[in-house]
């Protein structure tokens, strides 16, 4: 492992520098009380052992005084040299890449973004959609098989755990449930994020497509999140037999070496597309960067796991929208063998989104007085989605 | 020799003109402070719109896509039918999904890792095709 | 034999009469020693902080703001306790005519001439009011730059964690904190260019030096000195008070 794993690992990602002005913004936006404040005016500094990394310290700090460790020496030395560098990028990034080269708020820069990274001399460029997708179907169907648990139906009975459950994509949330409610990791999916998915899938399957030795691929991630470093650090994320992702950069790191490398990004093709096997993904997986993206993108397949149908309307809107706490409820007509097994005929699947970590407590407070009416439950760190992800474009704007 | 000593000051009252401008200050002063205030106080909202505006990019660039299913996307079928369950789309069942795609939170991390040294990614495949041969063998036997 | 009289007739020179003007009245001078004790302390630990020095930045900042609230709360206090005493500042100081233009281009009230003309004759410099030209300004910049400050300052301390002792919070997101600081930082170096210029005029600069005893001491000012420097003053006041004299004579002849 790199020094610069377990240096994360060890004393987090962001740090604040001793430039802090002491105005205080940051503390007010830190989910879990990890900036120590010690009265009016003092120099801030992020406690380690209770910082989730998720960085919105970071992209808050007016005066640009909170830094954060860097894997980009790592993967500028990758590409330099002989390994098959292989490149995702998280849904968010292409939502926000174009901020840091002077276009307006609002724009897509999917096509451009999967240009500019082969302009970068990235061998392979996937997509994390494409893990977005691979996260729905395994904690999608986990769901169905914990929905299918509590209805009684046989064969179940071995399901991994109760309800709600709540979904596992976010490293920051899974940072602070680890840290303030140990107790309740059961109820957390067990499934991977898309990045960690997608690498493992990219060492293994991705390396026998491509007829390849895993120890040749250098996997790097590009996130809209810090987090994701430290995530990508985390010891038990060896399943492929090496590190699953070698090295994140966010998306702030990817436009430096985008004007690092010289390239115009007015002139990048618009119509930039990912590589086969690794990099198709749906419009499922592409809402993953939204708070209730991930819900939203469940329910799509879960409503089709149970029901056998397709969704009709496919846009939630009901789990849209950006208020911290969120609730919905979506009717499910069950299939035939599953309202069989389950003596009835539909399942009224109650949903609830949480923006803003530690909105969660609200849920949790719940199930500790044992009326939480939820199944299925979205945590994200950031207010807003990985959108407004730690590793962003910074916007301060004022008017 | 008598000396006096004299003290002269400014007049004690004030014209119209004096106060008409020591009011106007004292309103300009307030009218200055109370706009600096609402306006530092009323951008609030306003600089958290390019949060929705980076969320709505997502959903149009959903709405305009082909497939919006997860399990419409022909490469995740392709990859389970070719290799996390061989010959079919069985999400989060076999050996190898739980290899590859699952995890462990706090402190079963460690066992998590312990499990992974264990054994290899081979091993979870030769599982994996037993435990499809067994699952087909049981479909066989229903029908 | 002495005797003291204020805002008494008598204003033209007369031989054996000593005769002192009284410039700052003591609500002013108490003002002025509390705006200078709270700028000097506001500086020197705005300053510090600042600088972003190794020092004990929690006292360092409590000091910060409750001498903030000195130096905002004695003018604010002035205001409204000698009222006619800011309305008659407010009135000299935005008022402009030709003198100004020529103390101006003097230059400069003739200040510069022992630095820049330096064994040449001294330049005319037009009869000055009770503060001259560059005070005037400099007057108009201390209220811009107070009040810049007290609202900046104050919206920088309610946006702190705890607020102000946590009674007042506001919530300004941090592209406004920035502006505030911003602001709070160019009205403080606006007001340390005028202090700089004001205290080494009031307190260094010989001639005028005497102005800091004035302001310090009991508010008389010597008659020649006023005669030199803020002759349009003085004359205002004479006729003033002439008049006044002349109203005496007929109340008591009636």
């Amino acid at each position: 492992m790199s020094d610069i794993r377990e240096a994360i690992l060890k004393e987090g990602v962001v740090f604040i520098n001793d430039q802090c002005k002491g105005c205080d913004d940051c503390v007010k936006v830190c989910p879990n009380d990890a900036i120590t404040v010690a009265g009016l005016g003092t120099k801030h500094v992020i406690d380690p052992e209770k910082c989730l990394s998720c960085g919105q310290c970071l992209i808050t700090c007016p005066f640009a005084r909170i830094e954060e460790k860097s894997m980009l020496d790592d993967v500028r030395a990758a590409l330099a040299g002989d390994k098959i560098v292989m490149v995702q990028e998280a849904p968010a990034v292409r939502a926000a890449l174009g901020v840091e080269f002077g276009l307006p708020e609002g724009t897509d820069t999917e096509g451009k973004m999967l240009s500019a990274m082969r302009e970068l001399g990235f061998d392979k460029v996937y997509d994390t959609v494409f893990g977005a997708d691979l996260t729905i179907m395994e904690e999608g169907h986990e769901l169905v098989a914990r929905i299918l648990k509590s209805l009684g139906v046989k064969g179940y009975e071995d399901a991994e755990a109760e309800l709600p459950q709540f979904t596992s994509c976010c490293p920051g949330w899974v940072r602070y449930a680890e840290l303030n409610h140990s107790d309740m990791l059961a109820h957390l999916s067990t499934a991977k994020s898309p990045m960690m998915m997608h690498g493992a899938i990219m060492k293994t399957y991705g390396a026998e497509q491509l007829g390849i030795d895993p120890a040749d691929i250098y996997s790097v991630a590009v996130m809209p999140c810090t987090a994701k470093k430290r995530e990508c650090s985390r010891p038990e994320f060896v399943s492929s037999g090496y590190p699953d992702v070698d090295a994140v950069i966010t998306t702030r790191e990817l436009a430096q070496m985008i004007r690092d490398a010289g390239i115009d990004f007015e002139m990048l093709d618009e119509n930039g597309k990912a590589d086969s096997v690794m990099g198709e993904g749906t419009g499922a997986g592409v809402i993953f960067g939204n708070t209730g993206g991930v819900m939203e993108a469940a329910l799509r397949t879960a409503y089709k796991a149970l029901s056998g149908k397709e969704l009709e309307q496919i846009e939630v809107h009901a789990v849209r929208g950006e208020d911290s706490v969120r609730e919905a409820t979506v009717s499910i007509p069950l299939k035939a063998e599953i309202a069989e097994a389950a003596g009835v005929d539909t399942f009224d699947l109650n949903v609830a989104v949480v923006s803003g970590t530690a909105n969660v407590e609200t849920v949790f407070d719940k199930i500790e007085s044992g009326s939480c009416p939820y199944h299925f439950v979205e945590v994200m760190n950031c207010p807003g989605g990985c959108v407004n992800g730690g590793g962003q474009p910074i916007n301060h704007t004022i008017l | 020799m008598s000396h006096i000593e004299r003290t002269i000051a400014d007049p004690k009252g004030i014209t119209r003109r004096q106060a008409i401008k020591g009011a106007a200050t004292v309103v300009v002063s307030l009218v200055l402070a109370s706009g600096v205030g609402a306006f530092a106080l009323g951008t609030y909202k306003k600089a958290k719109e390019y949060v929705t505006k980076r969320i709505s990019v997502l959903y149009a660039n959903d709405s305009k896509r082909a497939l919006r299913t997860s399990h419409s996307n022909p490469e995740i079928t392709a990859l389970y039918e070719q290799y996390l369950s061989p010959g079919q789309v069985l999400p989060a069942k076999t050996e190898l999904s739980h290899r590859l795609l699952h995890t462990t939170y706090g402190s079963d991390a460690a066992k998590q890792i312990e499990h992974l040294n264990a054994s290899s990614v081979q091993d979870a495949k030769d599982e994996t095709e037993l435990q499809i041969e067994e699952l087909n063998a049981a479909k066989k036997e229903a029908k | 034999m002495s005797e003291k009289e204020i805002h008494n007739p008598v204003a033209k020179e007369t031989p054996g009469v000593d005769i002192k003007i009284f410039k700052h009245h003591v609500s002013t001078r108490i003002m002025h020693l509390l705006v200078a004790v709270g700028f000097i302390v506001c500086g020197i630990t705005g300053i510090l902080l600042f600088a972003g020095l190794d020092i004990p930045r929690n006292i360092t900042a409590l000091i910060h703001c409750i001498m903030g609230v000195v130096f905002i709360g004695a003018p604010v206090v002035y205001i409204v306790v000698s009222w006619k005493s800011f309305s008659r500042f407010m009135d000299t100081c935005t008022h402009y005519d030709k003198d100004d233009l020529g103390w101006i281009t003097a230059p400069m009230g003739g200040y510069l001439d022992p630095y820049l003309f330096r064994g040449k004759p001294e330049h005319y410099v037009p009869p000055q009011d009770k503060y001259n030209t560059g005070q005037k300004l400099a007057g108009l910049c201390l209220i811009l730059g107070g009040v810049g400050l007290a609202i900046t300052g104050f919206l920088m301390w309610a946006n702190t964690g705890d607020g102000i002792f946590g009674l007042i919070h506001v919530d300004m997101g941090p592209g406004m904190t920035w502006f505030i600081w911003t602001l709070h930082f160019v009205a403080c170096v606006l007001m340390l260019l005028v202090f700089a210029v004001h205290f080494f005029l009031g307190a260094i600069y010989p001639v005028t030096n005497v102005e800091f005893g004035t302001m310090f001491g009991n508010g008389i000012a010597d008659y020649a000195y006023t005669k030199k420097k803020h002759g349009k003053w003085l004359e205002e006041m004479e006729l003033v008070e002439e008049h006044e004299v002349s109203d005496d004579k007929d109340a008591s002849s009636k």
